[in-house]
Order: C-alpha cells, then structure tokens, then sequence
C-alpha cells in the first residue's frame, strides 16, 4: 500500500497538470478577462435596477461587489464539479481510479484553476467596481477576510467533489451547476442579510452555506449577524464535516457508480 | 496461483431502445453470463468474439471498473471487488486506445502525470515515461500535445501508460487498433517480450491472425458465454478443422488418381484435398505418386486458421 | 427540392437529440424564473417590499430572451465544437449538402424550440401579472420573434464564423455571451449604462427583440416599433455573406481540424 509521500506526490501531480493546463489554455484565460467586466456590470445593474439610487449608496456598492466576489468563489469550485463528468467522458478518469487515487485528489487538479480564477476574478471585479462604479472599496476585518476566504474555499472544495460524484452520471450536470452556482450564494448570505426582510434573515441562518459564505461578506461590511467567532467556528466544523461527507459519498457513490457502469454516461 | 480466476461472472445491463421521438421501451443484455474462466501466469491470454460479446465488460471487471451482479473474480490473488486497489496496484490497462488522457498535455507529460499518480516520484516518473515513448517507438512524438496524435499514436500511448507502473498484469482491450502494419508489429513483439519476462498479457482482439500468432491461450466469448478454451492448436484440433493439401505433379497431363486432379498455376497437374489426418495422407499421395513414376514439384500444406475457428464456434 | 430534404433531415435529427436532452428544457424553462425571482427577492430587501410586480415581469421577460440569446449563440459555437469533436462536421462538409443549409437548419431547430419554450414561461408571466385577458397577446409574441429571430440567427452565424476563426468555440462564445448580456438590456433599461455601451446595446438585436416582446404582451406595441427589424434583417445578411467567405477561406483551406 502507499504511503504519505506518495500521497503528496498524487497531490503534486494533479497541481502541476492544473496549472500546465491552465497555461495552454490561454484564449479561455483571455476570454475570461473580457467577459467578466461585461457580467459584473450585468449581475450589479439586475440587482439594482429596483433601486438604482443605491447606485450612489457607498454601503450598498461596496457590499454588492463583495456579494459578486462571493458569487465568483462559489461559481468557480462549483463549476469544477462538472469537471469530474468530462473526465469520465474523456476516458481519464477510469484509468485514475486504476491508479488508486482517490476522486478528490483528481479534483484538486481542477480545484487549483478555480483558485487561479478566484486569484485573477476577484482582484478584476474589486478593480472594475472602483473603477466603472466609482466604489469605495472597504474591509471592515481585514483580519478575517483571509480566514473567511481559505474557509470558503476548503469548504468548497470539499463540496465540489460531492457534488461531482453526484453529477458524474447525468448526461447535463452543468445544468444543475448552473442552478446551484447562483441559488446556493444568494440564497445564504452573498446578498448582505442587514438589507434582507426579517422573516428571510430568520431563516437564513438554517442554511449550512450561509457559515461559510456570510463571514465573506461581513468582513467586508463589518456586519456579521451572528458572532464572527461563532459563524467561523461553524463554518470550520462544517468543512471537516463536508471533508468526511466527501469520503464517505464518495465511497458509496463510486461503488455504485461502478455496478452501474455508468462512468462513461451514455 | 493462477494470474486471474473467475466463477460464475455475470453482468446484466437494461438499455433503452428508443422509437421514434417519444417512445422508448427497455431490453436487458446479457454482457456476462456465468462465466467461468483461468489464466496461468506468465502466458498471453485472447478474448474473442464478437462485437458486444462481453470481452470489455469482462475485461472491466477484471480490472476493477465494473462491479459484476454475481460471481467471484481473482486477480493476481486479490478479489476484485473486496480488494480492488490491491489489483490495481499489480495490473496495467488500455481500454479505449484513443482516450484517457489530457489533450493539452503532452504524451510525455500525460504518462508522467499517469506515473505520479502510482506513486512514483516526478524524477522516476520521467525516466520511465521516457523509456516507454522508445520502446513503444513515439520517441521524440512524446513532446507533441496529445490533441496531435494520430490513432495509432494514441494507441501507443495507451500501452505506455499501462506498463508505466511495471505491472504483473496487462489487461489489452484491443491493442493494435488502428496501428499501421510495422507500428502494429512492434507492439506485437513488445507483447511477445512482456510475456517471455513472466508478465501476463490478457488482450482482446478482432485481428485473428494477431491472436493466432501471440496467444497461448485463446477464448471464444458469445453473447456473454465462454464456448471455447484452448491454444490455437487445441481448438482447430477439437473442431477436427480440415488441413488442404496441394501436391503438383511434374507430368504433361493430369494422371489418373484416387483424388481429384486439376491444373495449376504454373501448368502442371495438382492433387488438391482436405483432411483431419494431413501427415498420413501427405505420405499416401505421395507414395502414389512416386509409384507411377512421377515426379513431386510442390507440396502446400495449409492449416485451418483461427479465423475458421471462431467462424465455426459462432455460427453453431 | 433536394435542399429541403435534407433541411427537414437535419432539423429532424437535431430536434431529436434535443427533446432527449429533457435538462436543457428544464434549464432554460427554469432558468428565467429563478433568476427573476432571485433579483425580485433581492429588490423587494432593497425596496423594503415596495419592488412592484411588472419589474418581475420586465425582468422575467428580459431572463428568458436572453437565455435564448445564449443558447442560440452557444449552439452555434457548439455545432462546430461538438461537429468537430464528433468527426460529424467533416462527414456533413464531405457530404454533397451545403455547410450553409446545414447551419441554417440547426438555427430554424433552435428557434421553433426556443419559441415553444418562451410562449410557456410568458404565458405564466403575463397571467400572473396582468391577468388572462392578456394571455391571447402570446400569439402575437410568437408571430413577433419568428420574424425578429432572424437578424439573431444572421448574428449567430458570425459568432460560428468568429469560433471558426479563433479555433476555440467556447471562449469565443462566452465573450460574446457576457457583451450580449450586459448591454441588451434584458433585466434593466439600457439607460442605466455608460453611453458608449448603450450604443453597442442598440447596435446589436436582441434589445430591440426584448423590448417589443415584453410591449406586445403588456398590450403597448406599436407597429412602428417593427421598423427597426426590417433593418436589423441586415444582420442575417451580413451573417449569410460572412458565413460563406469564412466557409470558403478557412474550412477549404485548412480543413476542419482547425
């Protein structure tokens, strides 16, 4: 049986494909640059249109581009979700399983690009708020953001693989991401709970996600509506949560994957 | 120990058939159907059959990617199911030859990533990943994107990457498809090689002639079933498959003869038969001919093929 | 003859492949209403309650065009990825059919499809907002985007021409996706928008589709209105020219492995 380093060896290689990928993907890369100023305008201008004089509001601004950069860190692990099914389509990821890697170390490969696109998104959208809406960009706990974004992102990350064990078999799973990626932020937290009606913000805190989204938000706005030790200490219980959720789905879910044959879809 | 054992294997699928733009109705196919087979270490062992017989959900569950609905399955002395990353540690697989990898990784990179991933380290990973591209000849090709390769580039590749972890066992899921005759040959010989180090080749193939010449033992799979186990040899034995035997006679017309006579390609009489005894009666037409005082120009002896075999074994 | 044989061939097959892609209907028929409640959610929080229900209505509206938008230009870009992907672009370019008609019959596919879908989510949205004595200005919807859809498909296929051009369909796509988006005014006026992008918006079709869609429903068109898509019908022009010189240049001289 193998070992720790061959543990981080697997871990290594899936990071250096990642990013070698990446790096020959330059038109996608370019393209996402293009794209995003475009969404950014499109997602603020959709929301505000109810009450564009929040347009002149550095609260709501502020809070609205925190919001999106949320949304860009859901949406990027989200989306590696579907990774996991071209995978099984291309033919690569019976012959990793071969290996005895595990689906989440496979993951991480694809994991790192949502990192990488959290690296560039973020910094682009907090630049083009301040640039094209003139918002006075503000972090309320500078020293929480960093731990509310590594949370979210493990957090995520762990999810994402779930998420992609479920998906694995269906012919469309971006459609479900595509649903998931806009309901799962938005509905638990993104959109800053202070400007909520009271009956939502009730029910809010219900929601597994909003631990780990809220913080992202808050730190920015210096709202937090529970406690930031409570909120962040749920939400760091809940990643090792989803982490052993992730093990054991994963485990069940490929068994069954396998009686079904079902890794190439179709 | 026997490399691989199985009993009883069966694996049912329910696929829907669709009929026109609504409608659809469910059949169940058979892909396995208990079955039952071994093979010895060190040996090269053929699956074939037809198209949609079983051999790649066979070869799928040896290798662990399928979980069968019933029977038991041994490979290198591991269960397939219970101790499914124990057999995935000693065996190597190509599946599709022209999937399984990165397209925008080179073929070196996408062996070296396959490498890592077994556990080795980045620098052992090289060395060996640069040691298959020479021996299964794509070379300098190893630096090309893997999007660039042509099928029997792809191909080679495939056979890279399931020898990258120096497996006790192969599994071969059609290997030379798509290869050119001389890329084909060179895999055969580095099937042949594997074999003589004690490494067990388990491949299908549709190339009868490829099976004919590499296996040592040959398997026929029909509609999930096993009909035939055996060598070359043995199986056009047991189906008692006729050898053809030609004699030409060096004789300005055909001479009278128990056995048909016709005139052949270079003008001279031929004796022409076919027979499960080739060696007795090879030597009865000779004497008769020796004994009218002629002189023999040619003798062809031609064995049944494999190809016969399997027509055989199918068509029953 | 010969030509609509094989355009009622391909729309058939591709009609096929679609109705048995059951998530892609669910998607866009979802989509719209999903999304407009979620901003409808968020505008009620920011208007203490006060977002009145035609914003939903214009937003619901604006989704649903816009998630046509998406898929017709995704389509596109999509018939040459998963045609090359496939090796059936080649067959069809080695068949004695032009890649135009080809082209042209995917597009009429996705504009029957996307109308069926728009008239169930706008039926809903018009009976909710305005009661059934609206629900007949559904058909006049119908009869408003087959004629409006045409300058989109002309739009289209320079997107296919674009994805041909730079070898990589999806990227091409989501650009032009997120421009699109962003200045067709689909779920607020485009006078919310930097004028340079207002101008970019009225150049293209989709806000003038959009915005005399959600006019006929609400019982406010005005025939003038259709003036601008005798023009627009440049676009489907432009779309057929370019089409073919970029037929012509890039698939003939490099083939489609491109």
């Amino acid at each position: 049986m193998l070992g720790r380093a061959a543990f981080i060896g697997r871990a290594l290689a899936e990071v250096e494909k990642g990013l070698t990928i990446y790096a020959r993907y330059k038109v996608w890369l370019f393209s996402d640059l293009i794209s995003w100023p475009f969404w950014t305008i499109f997602f603020f201008l959709s929301f505000l249109m109810y009450s564009p004089s929040l347009l002149g509001s550095q609260y709501h601004l502020n809070a609205f581009t925190w919001c999106f950069f949320t949304f860009i860190l859901v949406s990027s692990f989200m989306w590696s979700s579907n990774f996991l099914a071209t995978s099984a389509q291309e033919g690569i990821l019976e012959y990793v399983l071969m290996t005895g890697s595990s689906i989440r170390q496979h993951m991480l490969g694809r994991s790192i690009i949502s990192f990488l696109d959290l690296a560039v998104g973020g910094p682009l959208l907090l630049l083009i708020s301040a640039a094209g809406f003139g918002t006075n960009l503000h972090v309320a706990y500078p020293y929480l953001m960093p731990i509310a974004i590594l949370l979210a992102s493990a957090f995520f990350y762990f999810f994402s693989s779930i998420l992609a064990v479920l998906l694995v078999s269906l012919r469309s799973p971006w459609i479900i991401i595509n649903v998931a990626q806009f309901v799962i932020p938005f509905t638990s937290g993104a959109i800053p709970v202070e400007v909520l009606p009271p009956e939502i913000q009730a029910g809010i805190i219900y929601s597994p996600f909003f631990y780990v989204i809220h913080p992202l938000v808050a730190s920015a706005t210096g709202n937090y509506f529970i406690p930031p030790e409570i909120v962040l200490s749920v939400a760091g219980g809940l990643c090792i949560l989803v982490y052993f959720l992730s093990r054991f789905l994963e485990d069940v879910l490929l068994r069954s994957a396998l009686k079904r044959g079902k890794f190439t879809l179709f | 120990m026997k490399a691989i054992a199985c009993e009883g294997l069966r694996k049912h699928y329910r696929v829907k058939v669709r009929r026109g733009f609504f409608n659809h109705e469910y059949s169940v196919i058979k892909a396995l159907d208990d079955v039952s087979l071994e093979v010895e270490r060190g040996v090269i062992f053929s699956l074939v059959g037809p198209n949609g017989a079983g051999k790649t959900t066979m070869v799928k569950v040896l290798s662990t990617l399928l979980i069968p609905d019933a029977g038991r399955a041994e490979v290198g002395g591991y269960d397939v199911v219970r101790q499914a990353n124990r057999v995935r540690e000693i065996i190597g697989l190509v599946l599709a030859p022209d999937k399984g990898f990165y397209a925008r990784l080179t073929g070196l990179e996408n062996l070296i990533y396959y490498g890592r991933l077994y556990g080795l380290s980045k620098e052992e990973s090289t060395r060996r990943a640069k040691e298959l591209l020479d021996l299964t000849g794509l070379g300098e090709d190893g630096m090309r994107l893997f999007e660039e390769y042509s099928l029997g580039m792809r191909a080679k590749l495939s056979i890279a990457k399931a020898l990258i972890n120096k497996p006790e066992i192969v599994f071969l899921d059609e290997p030379t498809i798509g290869l050119d005759p001389l890329s084909a040959r060179r895999i055969r010989q580095l099937i042949k090689d594997l074999a003589a180090k004690g490494m067990t080749v388990f491949m299908t193939s549709h190339n009868m002639w490829e099976v004919e010449n590499l296996s040592n033992t040959v398997t026929v799979i029909k509609s999930g079933r096993i009909v035939a186990v055996g060598s070359p040899s043995e199986l056009k034995e047991r189906l008692k498959l006729s050898y053809r035997i030609e004699v030409e006679i060096i004789a300005d017309k055909a001479p009278d003869m128990n056995q048909p006579v016709s005139i052949g390609e270079r003008g001279y009489p031929v004796v022409t038969m076919t027979t499960n005894k080739p060696s007795e009666d090879l030597v009865r037409v000779i004497d008769e001919i020796r004994g009218m005082g002629y002189l023999i120009g040619m003798v062809r002896v031609q064995e049944p093929s494999l190809e016969e075999v399997l027509t055989q074994v199918l068509s029953r | 003859m010969r030509v609509l044989n094989q355009l009622i061939g391909i729309i058939e097959a591709e009609l096929k492949v679609l109705l048995r892609e059951s998530g892609v209907f669910i998607f866009v028929l979802f989509f719209p209403f999903m999304f407009s409640l979620l901003t409808y959610g968020a505008g009620q929080a920011l208007t203490g309650g006060e977002a009145p229900l035609t914003q939903w209505f214009y937003q619901l509206i604006g989704f649903t065009i816009m998630t046509i938008a998406l898929t017709m230009s995704s389509s596109s870009a999509w018939y040459f990825r998963r045609g090359m992907m496939t090796g059936r672009l080649e067959y069809i370019l080695a068949a004695p059919i032009s890649p135009l008609t080809a082209v042209l019959s995917s597009a009429v596919t996705n504009i029957v499809l996307n109308i069926a879908i728009f008239v169930v989510v706008a039926s809903i949205g018009v009976v909710t907002v305005y009661g059934l004595s609206n629900l007949l200005n559904v058909i006049g919807v119908i009869l408003f985007l087959a004629l409006a859809l045409l300058p989109a498909v002309g739009f289209n296929l320079l997107v296919g021409i674009a994805t041909v051009v730079f070898r990589e369909p999806e990227p091409v796509s989501n650009v032009i996706n997120a421009i699109v988006s962003s200045v067709s005014g689909f779920t607020y006026p485009i006078i919310m928008l930097p004028s340079f992008l207002q101008a970019l918006g009225q150049a293209m079709p989709y806000s003038y589709i959009v915005n005399g869609a959600r006019d006929i429903l609400a019982g406010s068109f005005e025939y003038v209105q259709l003036s601008p898509h005798l023009f627009l019908l440049a676009y489907l022009l432009l779309g057929l020219i370019f089409f073919r010189i970029g037929e012509v240049n890039y698939v003939r001289k490099s083939g489609v492995h491109w």
